[in-house]
């Protein structure tokens, strides 16, 4: 709920630049306490006391807009701000990226409109090849 | 002086036309009506005014005009004999399928005298998907899915009728928890319904407001939908012997909880709507249905008991866990939108009266006949037993054979009585599976209530047509604005 | 209200608490049919505009001023000083369930073996024939497949591929994000949206990338959601 004591009460809690960093993006103002940042440099905040019920888990994308998208968010950490896990990837070991080794290093996000964007394959050997019309010396 | 004062306020405001509609006695040419019958008229109730034309005379001279001095340029015209014997056709016009008051794929083909519906031809199979045709060739349970998309307001009743079918057929009793579980579902499915028809239907007729409370309800509904099965519409929740999974832990708090608040938007809606003069001006004399029409049209539910039928499948032929829980089923007296919306309203309370019976009497127990030839054994259980091992594979491939035989299982769904007839050869596809959407019949009878009503009425009527679109099958959610017709279940 | 109310009044039904089923309906009430009908059953007609017990000038009064209709306008100024439902997505999110059937994704054994024998349990029991398997012989002499093809412009989610995976392989992770070019696809709820069509044909390739990059969460979801299955 956005009223003017609340905003003003944020301003003073957050300080005039990420104040401005919010209104560019958010549009709302909020306070709370890091839980953590991703590796793509999302930042993940909580405040459970005095945020309205869905709105008290946030992240402060690192990018601003409009380049910021939800699909930047890492699994683990979606999860989180989803409410389906209480405990932070920072708590929980079987939500951190890592601890795999076959797991893709980096974060990738959801590449459309890009030109890595996922083409379709085959991924079995053809069943049948052309045929090749060979003339046979006369 | 005083009682023509309490004539003024004792009524709702009157509309324009005052006089009650009978094309039958005007002189304004007819054209072919689908019905044969005019039911309308018997239908009108006494003390409301339904919708009339003013008999215009052929030429469309207007009455101001009549006994004025005449234009002698207009008298030269009138006395021409082409103007005499002009005949005049009524208008035809094409509402919908995109119109966005026709609530999805309703198209309707309406013939307008002025401003007054003389026909009304409803045109379906927009959203045809071939859905009972499709089922001929999956087994049971593949079959399932399908009945999500029928009427996609009321999933889990859908689900609950087939289930209901395919266990008649198979002669298997499914464990207490499971019959209140689907009870408790039931009727969580009965106020997302209701909350899209009613306040669909306020949204069409101008009152935009209450809809959004609604869709924030809806929006609770639907996630303890999705965190009961995963999905927040297409549940694929309610299976042949029971239930997919049981509920989690903590759901019953949440949804004990959204129940006590959820009387209060009820209250809200009702102070906004029931005595507002635009909300009862709108409604009241509008679709009116009496009660043997209604039964002649095979109206069901709201429809049916709006009309002063008392009729209740839940009552009459109790499934799961129908007749274990008390409640009370309103009935209308006059049969119009006004007192079909005050129906919903009310059962609106009777669900969250059952919904608070089943929270406290949910009993433990397993959640699917434990018989895994029909239910799949518990995964634990598959990755230890290879006889739990070859009952999975068995389930998920061939499906399971049903004992041949026919059966018509009906519930009282949200809109009204949805039945499923089912034949079973022996095989694991069933032979022919027939459903019975209510919206269906409701659509049916649409061109003898709307008739003589205005063209601004059939939205009032169609009303909860809303979700009927939107997915695959024929669904009309409602009673004409009060019909609650969904297209996916009308179309099938 | 209260003139409204009287117009709505129900008909009880009260009934002894269990009556087998194709017992024969009473509808009209609970008494046996012999008795005479409990009061109220059938509703007296509507009160005419001078039969009421108001009087005269209070009718007016509530015509002329319009009573109902501001009773009603605070209800929706009552609502003004509520705090909102809505959340600010993307900063906020709407809670999803461990259960939550989105996107799919094939998964891995810890050692980076992957999960799927090609049983081809979920191509059988998919009701929109959605997925394709192709099984060969690997050189180790394992079963795998060659090709997993999901066609997700066909797939329903009714999550009967996950709860038919005797190894749990395939899965449907809890992915349904859409991008921001494309945001209109939030409204449908289970579209991680694409540019094209094309793009939403995944190959086995694809599915295992989306294993190897939902994992953490899958892991967890499959966590939260044992004692269940």
């Amino acid at each position: 709920m956005s009223t003017i004591l609340r905003t003003l009460r944020n301003l003073r809690r957050i300080g005039v630049k990420d104040f401005g960093h919010q209104m560019q993006n958010i549009g709302d103002t909020k306070a709370g306490t890091l839980i953590g940042v991703d590796r793509f440099g999302n930042k993940f905040y909580e405040n459970m006391e005095e945020e309205l019920p869905l709105r008290t888990r946030w992240v402060d994308y690192k990018v601003n807009w409009p380049e910021y998208n939800p699909d930047q968010i890492e699994p683990g950490w979606h999860a989180w701000i989803s409410y389906m896990v209480d405990a932070p990837p920072t708590a929980d070991k079987i939500l951190q990226p890592g601890q795999r080794t076959w797991e893709i290093p980096e974060h990738r996000p959801n590449l459309t409109f890009t030109r890595a964007a996922f083409k379709t394959y085959s991924t079995t050997r053809p069943k049948y090849s052309a045929w090749t019309p060979v003339a046979a010396p006369r | 002086m005083a009682a023509s004062f309490a004539r003024l306020a004792g009524n709702a405001p009157k509309r324009l036309c005052l006089r009650p509609s009978t094309l039958l006695n005007t002189s304004v040419p007819r054209s072919r009506s689908i019905a044969t019958t005019i039911p309308r008229r018997h239908a009108e109730a006494s003390s409301y005014q339904a919708t009339r034309l003013v008999p215009t005379d052929p030429t469309f001279t207007h009455f101001a005009n009549k006994g004025s001095p005449e234009d002698p340029e207009a008298a030269g015209l009138e006395s021409e004999a082409e103007g005499i014997d002009r005949k005049i056709r009524h208008y035809t016009v094409n509402f919908g399928p995109q119109h966005p008051a026709a609530h999805g794929v309703l198209r309707l083909i309406l013939e307008l005298n002025g401003e007054e519906i003389v026909r009304a031809d409803p045109h379906v199979g927009l959203l045809h998907r071939g859905t009972e045709k499709l089922i001929e060739y999956k087994t049971y349970m593949q079959a399932l899915p399908y009945f999500d998309r029928l009427d996609y307001v009321s999933m889990m009743t859908n689900e609950q009728c087939f289930s209901l079918a395919v266990e008649k057929l198979l002669n298997v009793e499914i464990p207490e928890r499971a019959k209140w579980i689907r009870t408790l579902f039931g009727e969580l499915t009965r106020v997302l319904n209701h909350l899209m028809s009613v306040l669909s239907h306020a949204m069409d007729v101008g009152a935009l407001t209450p809809f959004l409370w609604g869709f924030e309800e809806r929006e609770k509904l639907m996630e303890f939908y999705e965190r009961v099965s995963g999905a927040r519409l297409h549940a694929a929740y309610v299976r042949p012997g029971g239930v997919s999974q049981d509920i989690p832990l903590g759901l019953l708090d949440d949804i004990y909880q959204w129940a006590t608040q959820f009387g209060d938007r009820i209250d809200e809606t009702e102070e906004l709507l029931t005595d507002n003069r635009i909300w009862k001006a709108r409604t009241q004399g509008v679709g009116v249905v009496n009660a043997t029409d209604a039964l002649n049209m095979s109206f069901t539910g709201v429809m049916l008991r709006g009309s002063g039928v008392p009729w209740d499948i839940r009552k009459s032929q109790p499934y799961d866990a129908y007749d274990q829980v008390e409640f009370d089923v309103p009935v209308g007296v006059n049969g119009d939108c006004y007192d079909r919306y005050l129906c919903r309203m009310e059962e609106f309370r009777q669900s969250l009266r059952i919904i608070q019976q089943c929270l406290n009497k949910m009993p433990a127990g397993p959640v699917r006949v434990e018989d895994y030839k029909i239910s799949p054994p518990p995964r634990a259980a598959m990755k230890e037993n290879m006889e739990a091992l070859i009952h999975h594979f068995l389930l998920f491939t061939k499906g399971y054979s049903v004992p041949p035989g026919e059966t018509y299982s009906a519930i009282e769904a949200p809109k009204g009585e949805m039945g499923v007839f089912l034949v079973s050869d022996g095989s694991e596809r069933p032979y022919r599976c027939k459903i019975r959407a209510p919206g269906f019949a409701h659509l049916g009878g649409f061109d003898q209530v709307s008739r003589g009503h205005l063209l601004a009425d059939a939205v009032a009527i169609i009303g909860k047509c809303l979700c009927l679109m939107f997915t695959q099958t024929l669904l009309i959610l409602a009673p004409l604005g009060t019909m609650d017709l969904v297209f996916g279940e009308v179309d099938r | 209200m209260a003139t409204s109310r009287s117009v709505a009044r129900l008909v009880a039904y009260r009934r002894t608490p269990f009556l087998p089923m194709g017992s024969t309906a009473n509808f009209s009430s609970s008494q046996p049919q012999r008795a005479p009908p409990q009061p109220g059953f059938r509703l007296p007609p509507p009160k005419r505009w001078d039969q009421g017990s108001e009087s005269s000038l209070d009718k007016a009064s509530k015509y002329f001023l319009m009573a109902e209709i501001f009773r009603g306008m605070y209800v929706v100024l009552e609502q003004f000083f509520r705090p909102p439902y809505t959340i600010f997505y993307p900063f906020e999110k709407g809670p999803i369930s461990p259960r939550f059937r989105g996107e799919h994704a094939l998964r891995r054994y810890p050692t980076g073996e992957e999960r799927c024998i090609a049983c081809k349990l979920c191509e059988a029991i998919c009701p929109a024939q959605a997925i394709t398997i192709e099984a060969e012989e690997r050189e180790d002499g394992s079963r795998r497949t060659t090709r997993y093809d999901i066609d997700m412009t066909k797939c329903i989610y009714c999550g009967y591929c996950q709860e038919s995976c005797p190894v749990d392989a395939i899965v449907e992770s809890k992915s349904w994000e859409p991008t921001g070019k494309a945001t209109k696809h939030y409204l449908t709820g289970l579209c991680y949206a694409t540019e094209t069509r094309e793009e939403l044909l995944y190959n086995k390739e694809k599915l295992l990338a989306n294993g190897d990059k939902w994992e953490p969460e899958i892991a967890a979801a499959a966590r939260a959601d044992a004692p269940y299955r």
